[in-house]
């Protein structure tokens, strides 16, 4: 199973015989640069300004491929899945949970295996860093050791439903954070110029980096999301808004620094990405064609990679997929409690 | 059977956790032989002994800052001294054993030991259970050693023992390069199915959380021998009236359980290195050594 990602003016996915191609136009002529048997394609990712056609749409759909178009910015501008597969029963219940102490817990799991997550990437760099930069490795040390004070007071909030105890769990999410960013910024070049994170619209190069990663884990989270069977808008964690996926945003909060985070920290810590390849344009920073391939190409890696879970070895994007599963069956009463994905190192 | 695995636990071990061992695998830099690098390079200059840095006893970890930073020694409370004794009772059942004593006087050894002037506790109840054990390793032993000698009728007397009772109990071995004491005292190795293996007696809480010891040796042993351990077992040895009642975990020695370890060592290091004081837990557990010195 391969990832198809098209990226560029001038190209266009369409079916021939059956089969998944990319076309592409050079001066007067077209040809066929990929060929596929649609079972043998996992994802299609569209980034820039490709094409697709109906009949490749409905082919993929028919497959059980889903398509995610990115745009430059790193934002996910549409999906087109194949009708979902679970039963309204899981939808029902998901609803029904955001009044009840269950919808709670899950806000609340979420937010703690991203905590930890993060105190994990701290400790990790902190030790690498040990002989080599020991007052950086102090400072990471002392930031973790912040997050996991943090992390105490979480565990002291009582389980009750989500509008009972949201507030309460984001500030707490939101100092964690604070001290997470503050703590990566000491470690980055000066000429990055990063100071934050900004969010959406991204002003340094940084932040491009990881919207641009974490729209890739957006789309991976929506279709494990949308297999389990589950409203992708009606989440837990983030508050309701139109548009807004909040379910998809609540089960990327796990995934953001062991996918996203760690590959965007290593392209930088080693220079793979340098400053001049950014630009601002209408002032958002925006990554050239370079960083951006690079980007795609290291974290659809990383989703391949396998990791070691106690029982099993697993894809990344499978354990993705479990997770999402896992969240289902706690709402349908299948299971009695969640535990959420976080990893020690 | 203590350290002996019965049919059907060797049927787990062969059928299913070997395999699954082998297909999940684990991560190079989680081998004690990657010591010298992160993660399992200590972060202090701190040793630890192997108790201090598994036990969760105290939920704060003050049982470390009380022991290596303040210097004071536990009290020995009844199931401290039980723990002890049976653990000295199994490793010197086994030495017995393999010098094919299988009918070893326990009176005259226990005598010797004088447990009742150096530890506390209620000693005619231990050493009612010290005999059952003693007796129970002894006998099954002999019945080991015997069937393998109908079966092997070439085999030297020296090599039947050494692969019917394939143990090195109270194995010494040296933790200093993952930051644990020199002198650590492994309770069990099998040598011929390379598990590592730790006895609990009298264990009431979380049994998982146990995994925990085994794995600190596993990495100590291969940080030495550079050798691969990936099975461990907890041996749990309870005690109902009349009765022995043994008890086995056997898991993969995975990449969570080594990380955990990790991240333990290096908690419990920190605490020591910066002498801080982590607190006095909201409840303390009712058997800890340092019950009185926290309540003061």
């Amino acid at each position: 199973m391969s990832r198809l990602v098209v990226d560029g003016w001038g190209k266009t996915i369409a079916v021939e015989n059956e089969q998944i191609v990319v076309k592409e136009r050079e001066a007067n002529e077209t040809k066929i640069v990929y060929r596929s048997i649609p079972s043998e394609i996992e994802q299609v990712i569209v980034t820039g300004s490709g094409s697709i056609t109906t009949r490749a749409i409905e082919l993929l759909a028919e497959n059980g491929v889903d398509v995610v178009f990115i745009d430059w910015k790193g934002q996910v501008r549409a999906r087109i899945s194949p009708p979902i597969m679970r039963t309204v029963n899981t939808r029902r219940e998901q609803y029904r949970a955001f009044d009840e102490p269950k919808g709670g817990a899950l806000a609340k799991e979420f937010v703690r295996c991203k905590m930890r997550n993060q105190m994990s990437l701290l400790g990790t760099m902190a030790k690498t860093r040990r002989d080599s930069q020991p007052a950086k490795a102090q400072a990471l040390s002392e930031g973790r050791h912040g997050i996991e004070l943090w992390l105490e007071k979480l565990d002291e909030i009582r389980t009750a439903s989500c509008n009972e105890i949201r507030d309460a769990i984001m500030g707490i999410e939101g100092n964690a954070s604070a001290i997470y960013w503050d703590s990566i910024s000491q470690l980055i070049d000066e000429s990055f110029q990063f100071r934050n994170r900004s969010g959406r619209y991204a002003t340094d190069p940084v932040n491009a980096l990881l919207n641009y990663g974490y729209a890739v884990l957006e789309g991976e989270c929506w279709k494990a999301i949308h297999y389990a069977g589950l409203d992708p808008y009606g989440g837990f964690l983030h508050v309701d808004r139109p548009g807004r996926a909040s379910m998809v945003l609540d089960l990327m909060e796990m995934f953001r620094q062991q996918l996203v985070d760690k590959v965007v920290f290593e392209l930088i810590f080693h220079k793979r990405v340098e400053p001049k390849e950014f630009e601002m344009e209408n002032g958002v920073c925006k990554m050239q064609e370079g960083a951006r391939k690079l980007l795609l190409t290291e974290i659809l890696s990383k989703m391949e990679d396998h990791i070691r879970l106690p029982e099993k070895r697993m894809k990344w994007s499978d354990v993705i997929q479990r997770e999402a599963v896992s969240v289902a069956k706690f709402l349908r009463g299948e299971t009695t409690s969640y535990r959420g994905f976080w990893m020690r190192w | 059977m203590v350290y002996f695995l019965d049919e059907l636990e060797s049927k787990n071990l062969l059928k299913s956790l070997r395999p699954k061992a082998r297909q999940v695998g684990v991560t190079e830099e989680l081998r004690g032989w990657n010591w010298d690098t992160s993660p399992l390079k200590p972060y202090h200059d701190v040793s630890l002994p192997m108790y201090l840095i598994c036990a969760g006893y105290c939920p704060t970890s003050r049982d470390v800052y009380l022991s290596k930073v303040k210097g004071m020694k536990g009290e020995y409370t009844h199931p401290v001294t039980m723990g002890v004794i049976i653990h000295d009772t199994v490793g010197q059942a086994f030495r017995e054993a393999k010098l094919k004593k299988f009918d070893a006087d326990f009176s005259s050894w226990y005598e010797s030991m004088d447990y009742e002037k150096r530890l506390s506790g209620n000693f005619e109840e231990i050493r009612r259970c010290a005999k059952m054990v003693w007796n129970f390793i002894l006998s099954a032993a002999k019945a080991r050693f015997e069937s393998c000698l109908v079966t092997q009728p070439y085999g030297s007397p020296e090599e039947l023992i050494l692969t019917t009772i394939p143990f090195l109990v109270e194995h010494r071995i040296s933790g200093r390069l993952l930051g644990t004491s020199g002198m650590l005292s492994v309770d069990c190795f099998d040598y011929m199915r390379n598990i590592i293996f730790d006895l609990k007696v009298g264990f009431k809480g979380d049994r998982y959380r146990c995994r925990i010891y085994p794995t600190g040796y596993a990495l100590v042993f291969e940080s030495v021998y550079e050798v691969p351990v990936d099975i461990g077992c907890n041996v749990f040895i309870n005690f109902k009236g009349e009765r022995m009642i043994v008890e086995k975990d056997l898991f993969h020695i995975n990449d969570d359980l080594r990380s955990w370890w990790i991240e333990e060592r290096d908690n419990k290091a920190e605490i020591v290195y910066e002498e801080k004081d982590p607190g006095i837990p909201p409840s303390c557990p009712d058997d800890c050594i340092y019950r009185s010195v926290c309540g003061e």
